[in-house]
């Protein structure tokens, strides 16, 4: 006997591959991409970042050299990224062919406005030395920003021995530095400041990440009708879904119940709960900024929580729930109210007080034999009944306000109040100071309690489970309460009902009767 | 109504008394060392960790919890000796 499959049944695998796959399809970011070069940095990077630390002065001449080369090592080529905004996590553009007008190629290729020097480059002995010049013949170069000098190609690698110098900013008594990058694959990369040395930068993160949120974490701020809220960052052509990822920013007023806070009046954010979210749609991957205003006239303590979120299933065209794939939450207070701001809250209570009032009264009818509306139930309600809610948060804020601040009760209201609060600090360094032995130096060994809870904080809130897009954090917590929960209990059972005591009258008493 | 303005006047009635006293702000200074700062720091600091720790948070939370049992045990075996209920 033959089965037969329906033809749908047959074909239903390929259907959901095309249906869940083919959605996703990657847009065109239209930016560099790094990426390439920042992953291969460990490989050969570590004598280039020398040259940074050494680097004292505005670096005018860079210079590559194949010293002793003498076959062939392919093509390659020498760039040159501008890496402004760098300290948003991001670098963004690529400079003007005004910073490489200094070069000497020797007459090899030049590819593009960002391309130095390329072509198959066949003698390494000192005559074809391409270099690229900074600083001069109209390149402005910026004290604030870095920039990033790439080079890369090359199908088998240099041989020989190849040196970067600086010209004239080396420190006294060096000419070059050089380093032996024999067998290595290039591409890596060198980061250096217009103005200077400074210390090795990281490697640009072009992994899916919030770099800056605004307003800044722990900031203070006054109110406005016009409060900026923001968030930069990066999302990866691996993580961007087209048309589905987001940037979700939102707010809460985290401190309501700080005696310190001005009773927020006809707000959104009126209960600690309550939270105000914008969601920006994410258009293309790579860097994102966004920002958008509102008004904000409450004086209080505010969490913001900031995510970036892509659909975790999308079957047919549509999207089903959500996965955040990177998130913060920092806090920012609102302390001080500008003169607007103080108007529109003193109006602001006046109308609540008033529609308080009104709706307090609005049922005495029913207590009035002659008005038609008379309800002997509804009037004892009315009369007897429990405060409203509304008439509970009014006391409950007049209290605190004319009372619980002020002496002698306040400095109990304001301990509990920093012991609530959720703001957060830096952490202090530590330096510790040991001297060798026979030395007259000191070696200095500073710890910073922060890139521990860095390294922490990425293995516990950013590695993600790519199955359920659940972190650490967000898979154990649960157990964890749980766990605590039960301690908790049990601990106070076994209190209250002795059971872990031994009951030294019983033992007493069979002892004497033995 | 009644408890309404009950409440509203036993409120008012406490704001009126409190209201003319100095407001605090911020915790003494004693002998040179600022309570406030130090507390509003140490705080700040715990929620540094607690935030990249959060089971320390939870573990913390469980302590207050017990902490409080205790104290509460505490103040009614003072204020009851042997006769609190259930207490031994």
């Amino acid at each position: 006997m033959i089965t037969r499959k329906p033809l749908l049944l047959s074909i239903l695998p390929l259907l959901l591959f095309l249906a869940v796959y083919v959605p996703q399809a990657r847009a065109d970011t239209g930016q560099t991409d790094d990426s390439s070069i920042s992953s291969q940095t460990t490989s050969g990077a570590t004598g280039i970042y020398e040259v940074g630390n050494n680097f004292t002065g505005l670096m005018t001449d860079v210079q590559m050299n194949m010293n002793g080369n003498t076959g062939s090592i392919g093509d390659w080529t020498m760039a040159v990224f501008d890496m402004v905004g760098y300290t948003d996590g991001t670098y963004a553009t690529t400079t003007g062919d005004s910073c490489v007008s200094n070069r000497n190629d020797n007459g090899a290729t030049i590819n593009g406005p960002f391309l130095l020097s390329g072509g198959n480059t066949s003698r390494g002995d000192g005559s074809n030395v391409p270099s690229v010049g900074f600083g001069t013949n109209g390149c402005n170069l910026q004290a604030s920003e870095y920039y990033k000098l790439s080079i890369s190609g090359g199908s088998t690698g240099f041989g020989g021995q190849m040196f970067f110098r600086g010209s004239s900013s080396l420190p006294s008594g060096v000419t070059s530095i050089s380093n032996d990058f024999t067998g290595i694959a290039i591409p890596y990369f060198i980061i250096f400041g217009a103005s200077g040395g400074f210390n090795p930068t990281p490697p640009p993160d072009t992994s899916t990440h919030i770099a800056t949120v605004t307003p800044l974490n722990g900031s203070t701020n006054a109110t406005s009708t016009a409060f900026t809220f923001g968030a930069t960052g990066y999302v990866s052509p691996d993580n961007y879904i087209s048309g589905a990822t987001n940037v979700i920013v939102s707010f809460s007023n985290a401190g309501f119940a700080s005696s310190q806070m001005v009773g927020p009046i006809g707000a959104e954010l009126q209960q600690p709960d309550n939270s105000l979210t914008f969601t920006f749609p994410v258009t293309n991957s790579g860097s994102f900024s966004f920002s958008t205003t509102t008004g904000v006239q409450v004086i209080g303590n505010y969490t913001l929580k900031t995510s970036i979120t892509v659909p975790q299933y999308t079957l047919l065209g549509f999207n089903f729930f959500t996965k955040t794939l990177a998130a913060t939450s920092t806090v920012f207070v609102v302390a001080t109210s500008t003169a607007f701001g103080t108007l529109q809250q003193a109006v602001a209570e006046q109308y609540q007080q008033l529609i308080s009032t009104a709706s307090s009264t609005i049922d005495t009818s029913v207590c009035n034999p002659i008005s038609g509306n008379f309800n002997i139930t509804a009037c004892l309600i009315v009369v007897f009944g429990f405060p409203s809610q509304s008439d509970l948060n009014t006391a409950y804020n007049q209290f605190q306000t004319n009372v619980a601040t002020h002496q002698p009760w306040g400095y109990f209201n304001r301990f509990f109040t920093i012991l609530t609060s959720t703001g957060s600090t830096t952490l202090p360094t530590y330096t510790a100071y040991i001297g060798t032995g026979g030395s007259t130096t000191m070696d200095v060994i500073t710890v910073d309690p922060g890139d521990m809870i860095a390294g922490a904080g990425t293995v516990l809130n950013g590695v993600v489970d790519p199955q359920n897009g659940m972190n650490i954090r967000q898979i154990m917590e649960p157990f964890v309460l749980l766990m605590v929960a039960l301690g908790v209990l049990f601990t106070i059972l076994a209190d209250l009902l002795g059971s872990h005591r031994h009951n030294t009258h019983q033992q007493h008493g069979s002892k004497t009767a033995r | 109504m009644i408890f309404t303005f009950i409440l509203n006047l036993v409120v008012t009635i406490l704001s009126i008394i409190f209201s003319g006293l100095p407001k605090v702000t911020t915790l003494p200074t004693i002998n040179g060392f600022d309570i406030d700062s130090t507390l509003l720091t140490g705080v700040g600091d715990l929620n540094t960790v607690f935030g990249t720790f959060w089971y320390l948070r939870d573990f913390f939370y469980g302590a207050l919890v017990l902490l409080t049992y205790y104290g509460i045990k505490m103040l009614l075996k003072a204020v009851l000796g042997s006769r609190a209920p259930g207490l031994h």
